[in-house]
């Protein structure tokens, strides 16, 4: 047992933190992922920055431009960006349908999307959740009937990320509704977002931002060469998402940084020459959290080397999920206690400001950050994972 | 990066842990505190056999000259294995401060000694760790050049009732602490003996009056006290690994009832409301390990960052202990509650061992002093 990176790891870390240090940009650091003002058009540049050096795609397969990293080398660039807080990569495109084009795309679709993805020509959005379906995905009710070389596409998606931003949509369907299983009724489209029929409604969520929308498709005529893999097969093609690559799931370093910035507004408000640093039930609360990320730092790393000896569970990467989202949830919370009266205040620029000069931004990615417990397959739904694969395994722990 | 244990551990750990369920299946369903008083002696000759005791003791001394790994292997398979006897007491403790601090005569004379398991310790900690607690709670004095006198009283002393040699951590002679070796039959040495939860002889230790040579110290007069520091961290560490593997044993006899056990006309593994807890059980188990490994790996180079692993690490493990141990409990219903089955032996062993070497209340605050410290 050791802590220690290898010469080859050390080596590559001090790469990653001086290309870092070199490109990206001041202004680029810090910006909240969350903040739709600012956010699109610097991830775009920072990704035009990473594509160059070819460290965008660094996780796609070999042919497509991916460079066999080992996953305690994403870890060691994930968590070198996040240090330098660096903008986030966008996950849908680069993280999911890039690659998943890559696997299931034929050589035309990956001429034609694969540069676009790169370029950041295209953003991508995931129109999977549907009103009548969010954790049940396999419920899935819009409708894709064939007519001759297109799809007709009829329904609504709920819930879709930044459909207001994004050129194409990769969108679960049912072409099958009679199929034995629902799940054998569901079809893969990359549907250009240009296409006469769709209309895209924004959802404002409690952190006043507009990240979310509803997308209707109403007989929306997409080309089946947009099917990605074959018919009835987009179930298989969603699962494959669950393979790729996962490091930086637990999100220790962002969430490190979350902690710093609460115990920042705790000392920043002096009353009698002390803190709420000084609170002994308040600093105990505070140390055993960072005790919690501690530990979830060393579990995160336990997992990436036991993938890398082909030794993880299967129900590891759930189990990061629930911990990171869950452990960032509580730090976030215990920031708006800090911040006390001025947490009720909604960040306009008339606001009181906190004597830290912190909490503005606490409040709002508390806010959007109650999400991080839904999305990417809800907490519930991991538990589920984690507990069946205990419950179905021969093997004792 | 690697936290995986070596071949020679595996094979020692897998050792370990077919000699424990050889153990246990004899043990049947016997009463706990009857099979401690029966079976005691010879189950401690036989771990010294194994090896465990000796694991960490330098070569020179009949040791084998492991490091902190070693010791998280023997003590993980010891937690799943059910087995309480003293190897930190004695394997880390006692072997680790006469190591560092004892004279040559006193290394030969003892550690030896110890790594057959000929002789048992004991480790009155003067209750330095107790949280408020304004220093050792036995006093020395001085009578004349090099005799002194010994007074004072400590509720719980793990092992001492059961034990060839005491070892007493004193203050009183100047800011350091002092560390003695002396017999329980020696005048001014009273015990009262007790068992604890855990089914473990124990003693109140009083002194009163006790008289002793300069011959009887391990090491300097006021000088013990980094040694006793770093050697209750690696006990820490080795007693984490053990709650690590009584844990384990926790979660693996929970699951296996949950698939078992049949209400409603279906197995409990059935219902959403156990498999979630079970998930939250499993998670804790993990950030536990996690952190237990970390300190034993940054035990090597004893200083602020091993001390904030250490403290850690016995936080989270008392938190999960109390998580897993109870929902353990609680998912076996009413058989959960029997003292024939390992899953109440087991939450008890867990509860003895949290106030051990600094409740998870001195360690908190041991990590929020070094975190200060840091940041300063």
């Amino acid at each position: 047992m050791d802590l220690t990176l290898t010469a080859a790891e050390l080596s590559f870390q001090a790469e990653v933190r001086d290309f870092l240090e070199a490109e990206l940009k001041p202004e680029w650091r810090g910006v909240s992922h969350v903040d739709n003002r600012t956010q699109p058009a610097i991830m775009a540049q920072w990704q035009a920055v990473l594509a160059k050096k070819g460290w965008l795609t660094a996780g796609w397969p070999a042919a497509n431009g991916g460079l066999g990293w080992s996953p305690m080398q994403h870890h060691i660039f994930k968590e070198a960006c996040s240090k330098a807080r660096a903008p986030k990569i966008p996950t849908m495109s680069i993280g999911m349908i890039g690659p998943l084009i890559c696997v299931f795309g034929s050589p035309a679709q990956q001429a034609f999307y694969l540069p676009r993805i790169v370029s950041g020509a295209d953003i991508w959005c995931q129109g999977f959740s549907e009103p009548g379906s969010g954790s049940d995905l396999a419920s899935l009710k819009t409708a894709a009937r064939r007519e001759g070389d297109d799809y007709i596409v009829s329904g609504q998606k709920i819930w879709t990320s930044y459909a207001h931003l994004a050129s194409q949509m990769f969108c679960l369907v049912r072409t099958d509704p009679l199929a034995a299983r629902p799940q054998a009724g569901i079809t893969m489209l990359l549907i250009d977002m240009t296409l006469p029929g769709i209309t895209v409604r924004p959802i404002r969520t409690i952190d006043g931002e507009h990240h979310f929308n509803e997308v209707f498709l109403d007989d929306v005529r997409v080309p089946v060469r947009c099917r990605l893999g074959g018919e009835h097969k987009g179930w298989d093609v969603a699962r494959a998402l669950l393979a790729f690559e996962r490091s930086g799931i637990a999100d220790v370093v962002a969430t490190r940084q979350v902690l710093g910035d609460v115990a920042a507004i705790a000392a920043g408000e002096k009353r009698d020459n002390a803190s709420l640093l000084d609170d002994d039930d308040f600093a105990n609360r505070l140390a055993r959290l960072e005790i919690a990320l501690d530990s979830l730092e060393i579990f995160e790393m336990r997992v990436m080397e036991a993938t890398e000896r082909e030794a993880a569970k299967e129900y590891d990467v759930s189990l990061l999920k629930i911990l990171g989202s869950e452990l960032k949830q509580k730090i976030h919370m215990l920031g708006i206690e800090a911040l006390g009266r001025f947490a009720a205040a909604w960040p306009d620029d008339d606001a009181p400001v906190h004597p830290s000069g912190a909490g503005a931004k606490l409040v709002v990615d508390a806010l959007f950050y109650r999400a991080g417990s839904i999305y990417g397959g809800a907490n519930e739904i991991q538990r589920n994972i984690v507990a069946k694969s205990l419950l179905k395994s021969a093997s004792e722990i | 990066m690697d936290f995986s244990y070596s071949d020679i551990q595996t094979e020692f750990r897998a050792s370990l842990r077919r000699y424990f369920a050889e153990r246990n299946d004899q043990a049947g369903k016997a009463d706990p505190r009857e099979l401690a008083r029966r079976w005691r002696a010879e189950l401690w000759t036989q771990l010294a056999e194994l090896g465990t005791l000796a694991a960490l003791l330098p070569e020179a001394y009949e040791g084998l000259g492991g490091d902190t790994i070693d010791a998280i292997a023997i003590l993980e398979e010891a937690g799943r294995g059910e087995v309480s006897p003293p190897i930190i007491e004695n394997g880390i403790i006692a072997a680790g401060l006469i190591d560092r601090l004892g004279s040559a005569a006193q290394k030969q004379a003892l550690l030896p000694a110890i790594a057959k398991a000929s002789l048992k310790f004991a480790f009155a900690d003067g209750d330095i760790l107790a949280p408020g607690a304004p220093g050792p709670v036995f006093k020395l004095t001085q009578l004349e050049t090099g005799k002194y006198r010994l007074e004072g009283r400590q509720a719980m002393v793990a092992e001492a009732s059961d034990c060839d040699h005491l070892l007493l951590l004193c203050g009183g002679l100047g800011p350091g602490v002092t560390l003695f070796c002396v017999a329980p039959a020696q005048p001014g040495v009273v015990l009262r003996p007790f068992w604890t939860v855990d089914d473990r002889p124990a003693a109140s230790l009083i002194l009163d009056g006790l008289q002793l040579d300069a011959a009887a110290s391990i090491g300097p007069i006021g000088g013990a006290g980094e040694a006793v520091s770093d050697v209750l961290d690696l006990a820490s560490i080795a007693q984490c690994a053990e709650a690590a593997g009584l844990m384990a044993g926790l979660l693996n006899q929970t699951i296996a009832h949950l698939k078992t056990r049949t209400q409603f006309g279906q197995p409990l593994a059935n219902f959403q409301a156990l498999q979630h807890r079970l998930a939250d059980m499993v998670a804790a188990y993990e950030l536990s390990l996690s952190l237990t490994y970390k300190a034993a790996i940054l035990s090597r180079q004893p200083g602020p960052e091993s001390q904030s692993a250490v403290s850690g690490a016995k936080v989270q493990a008392a938190e999960a202990a109390r998580l897993i141990g109870h929902e353990a409990i609680q998912m076996h219903g009413a058989m959960g509650m029997s003292l024939e089955l390992p899953v109440g032996r087991s939450v008890k062993r867990l509860k003895a061992m949290e106030p051990q070497f600094g409740s998870a209340a001195y360690h908190l605050g041991r990590y929020r002093a070094l975190r200060r410290a840091r940041a300063a």
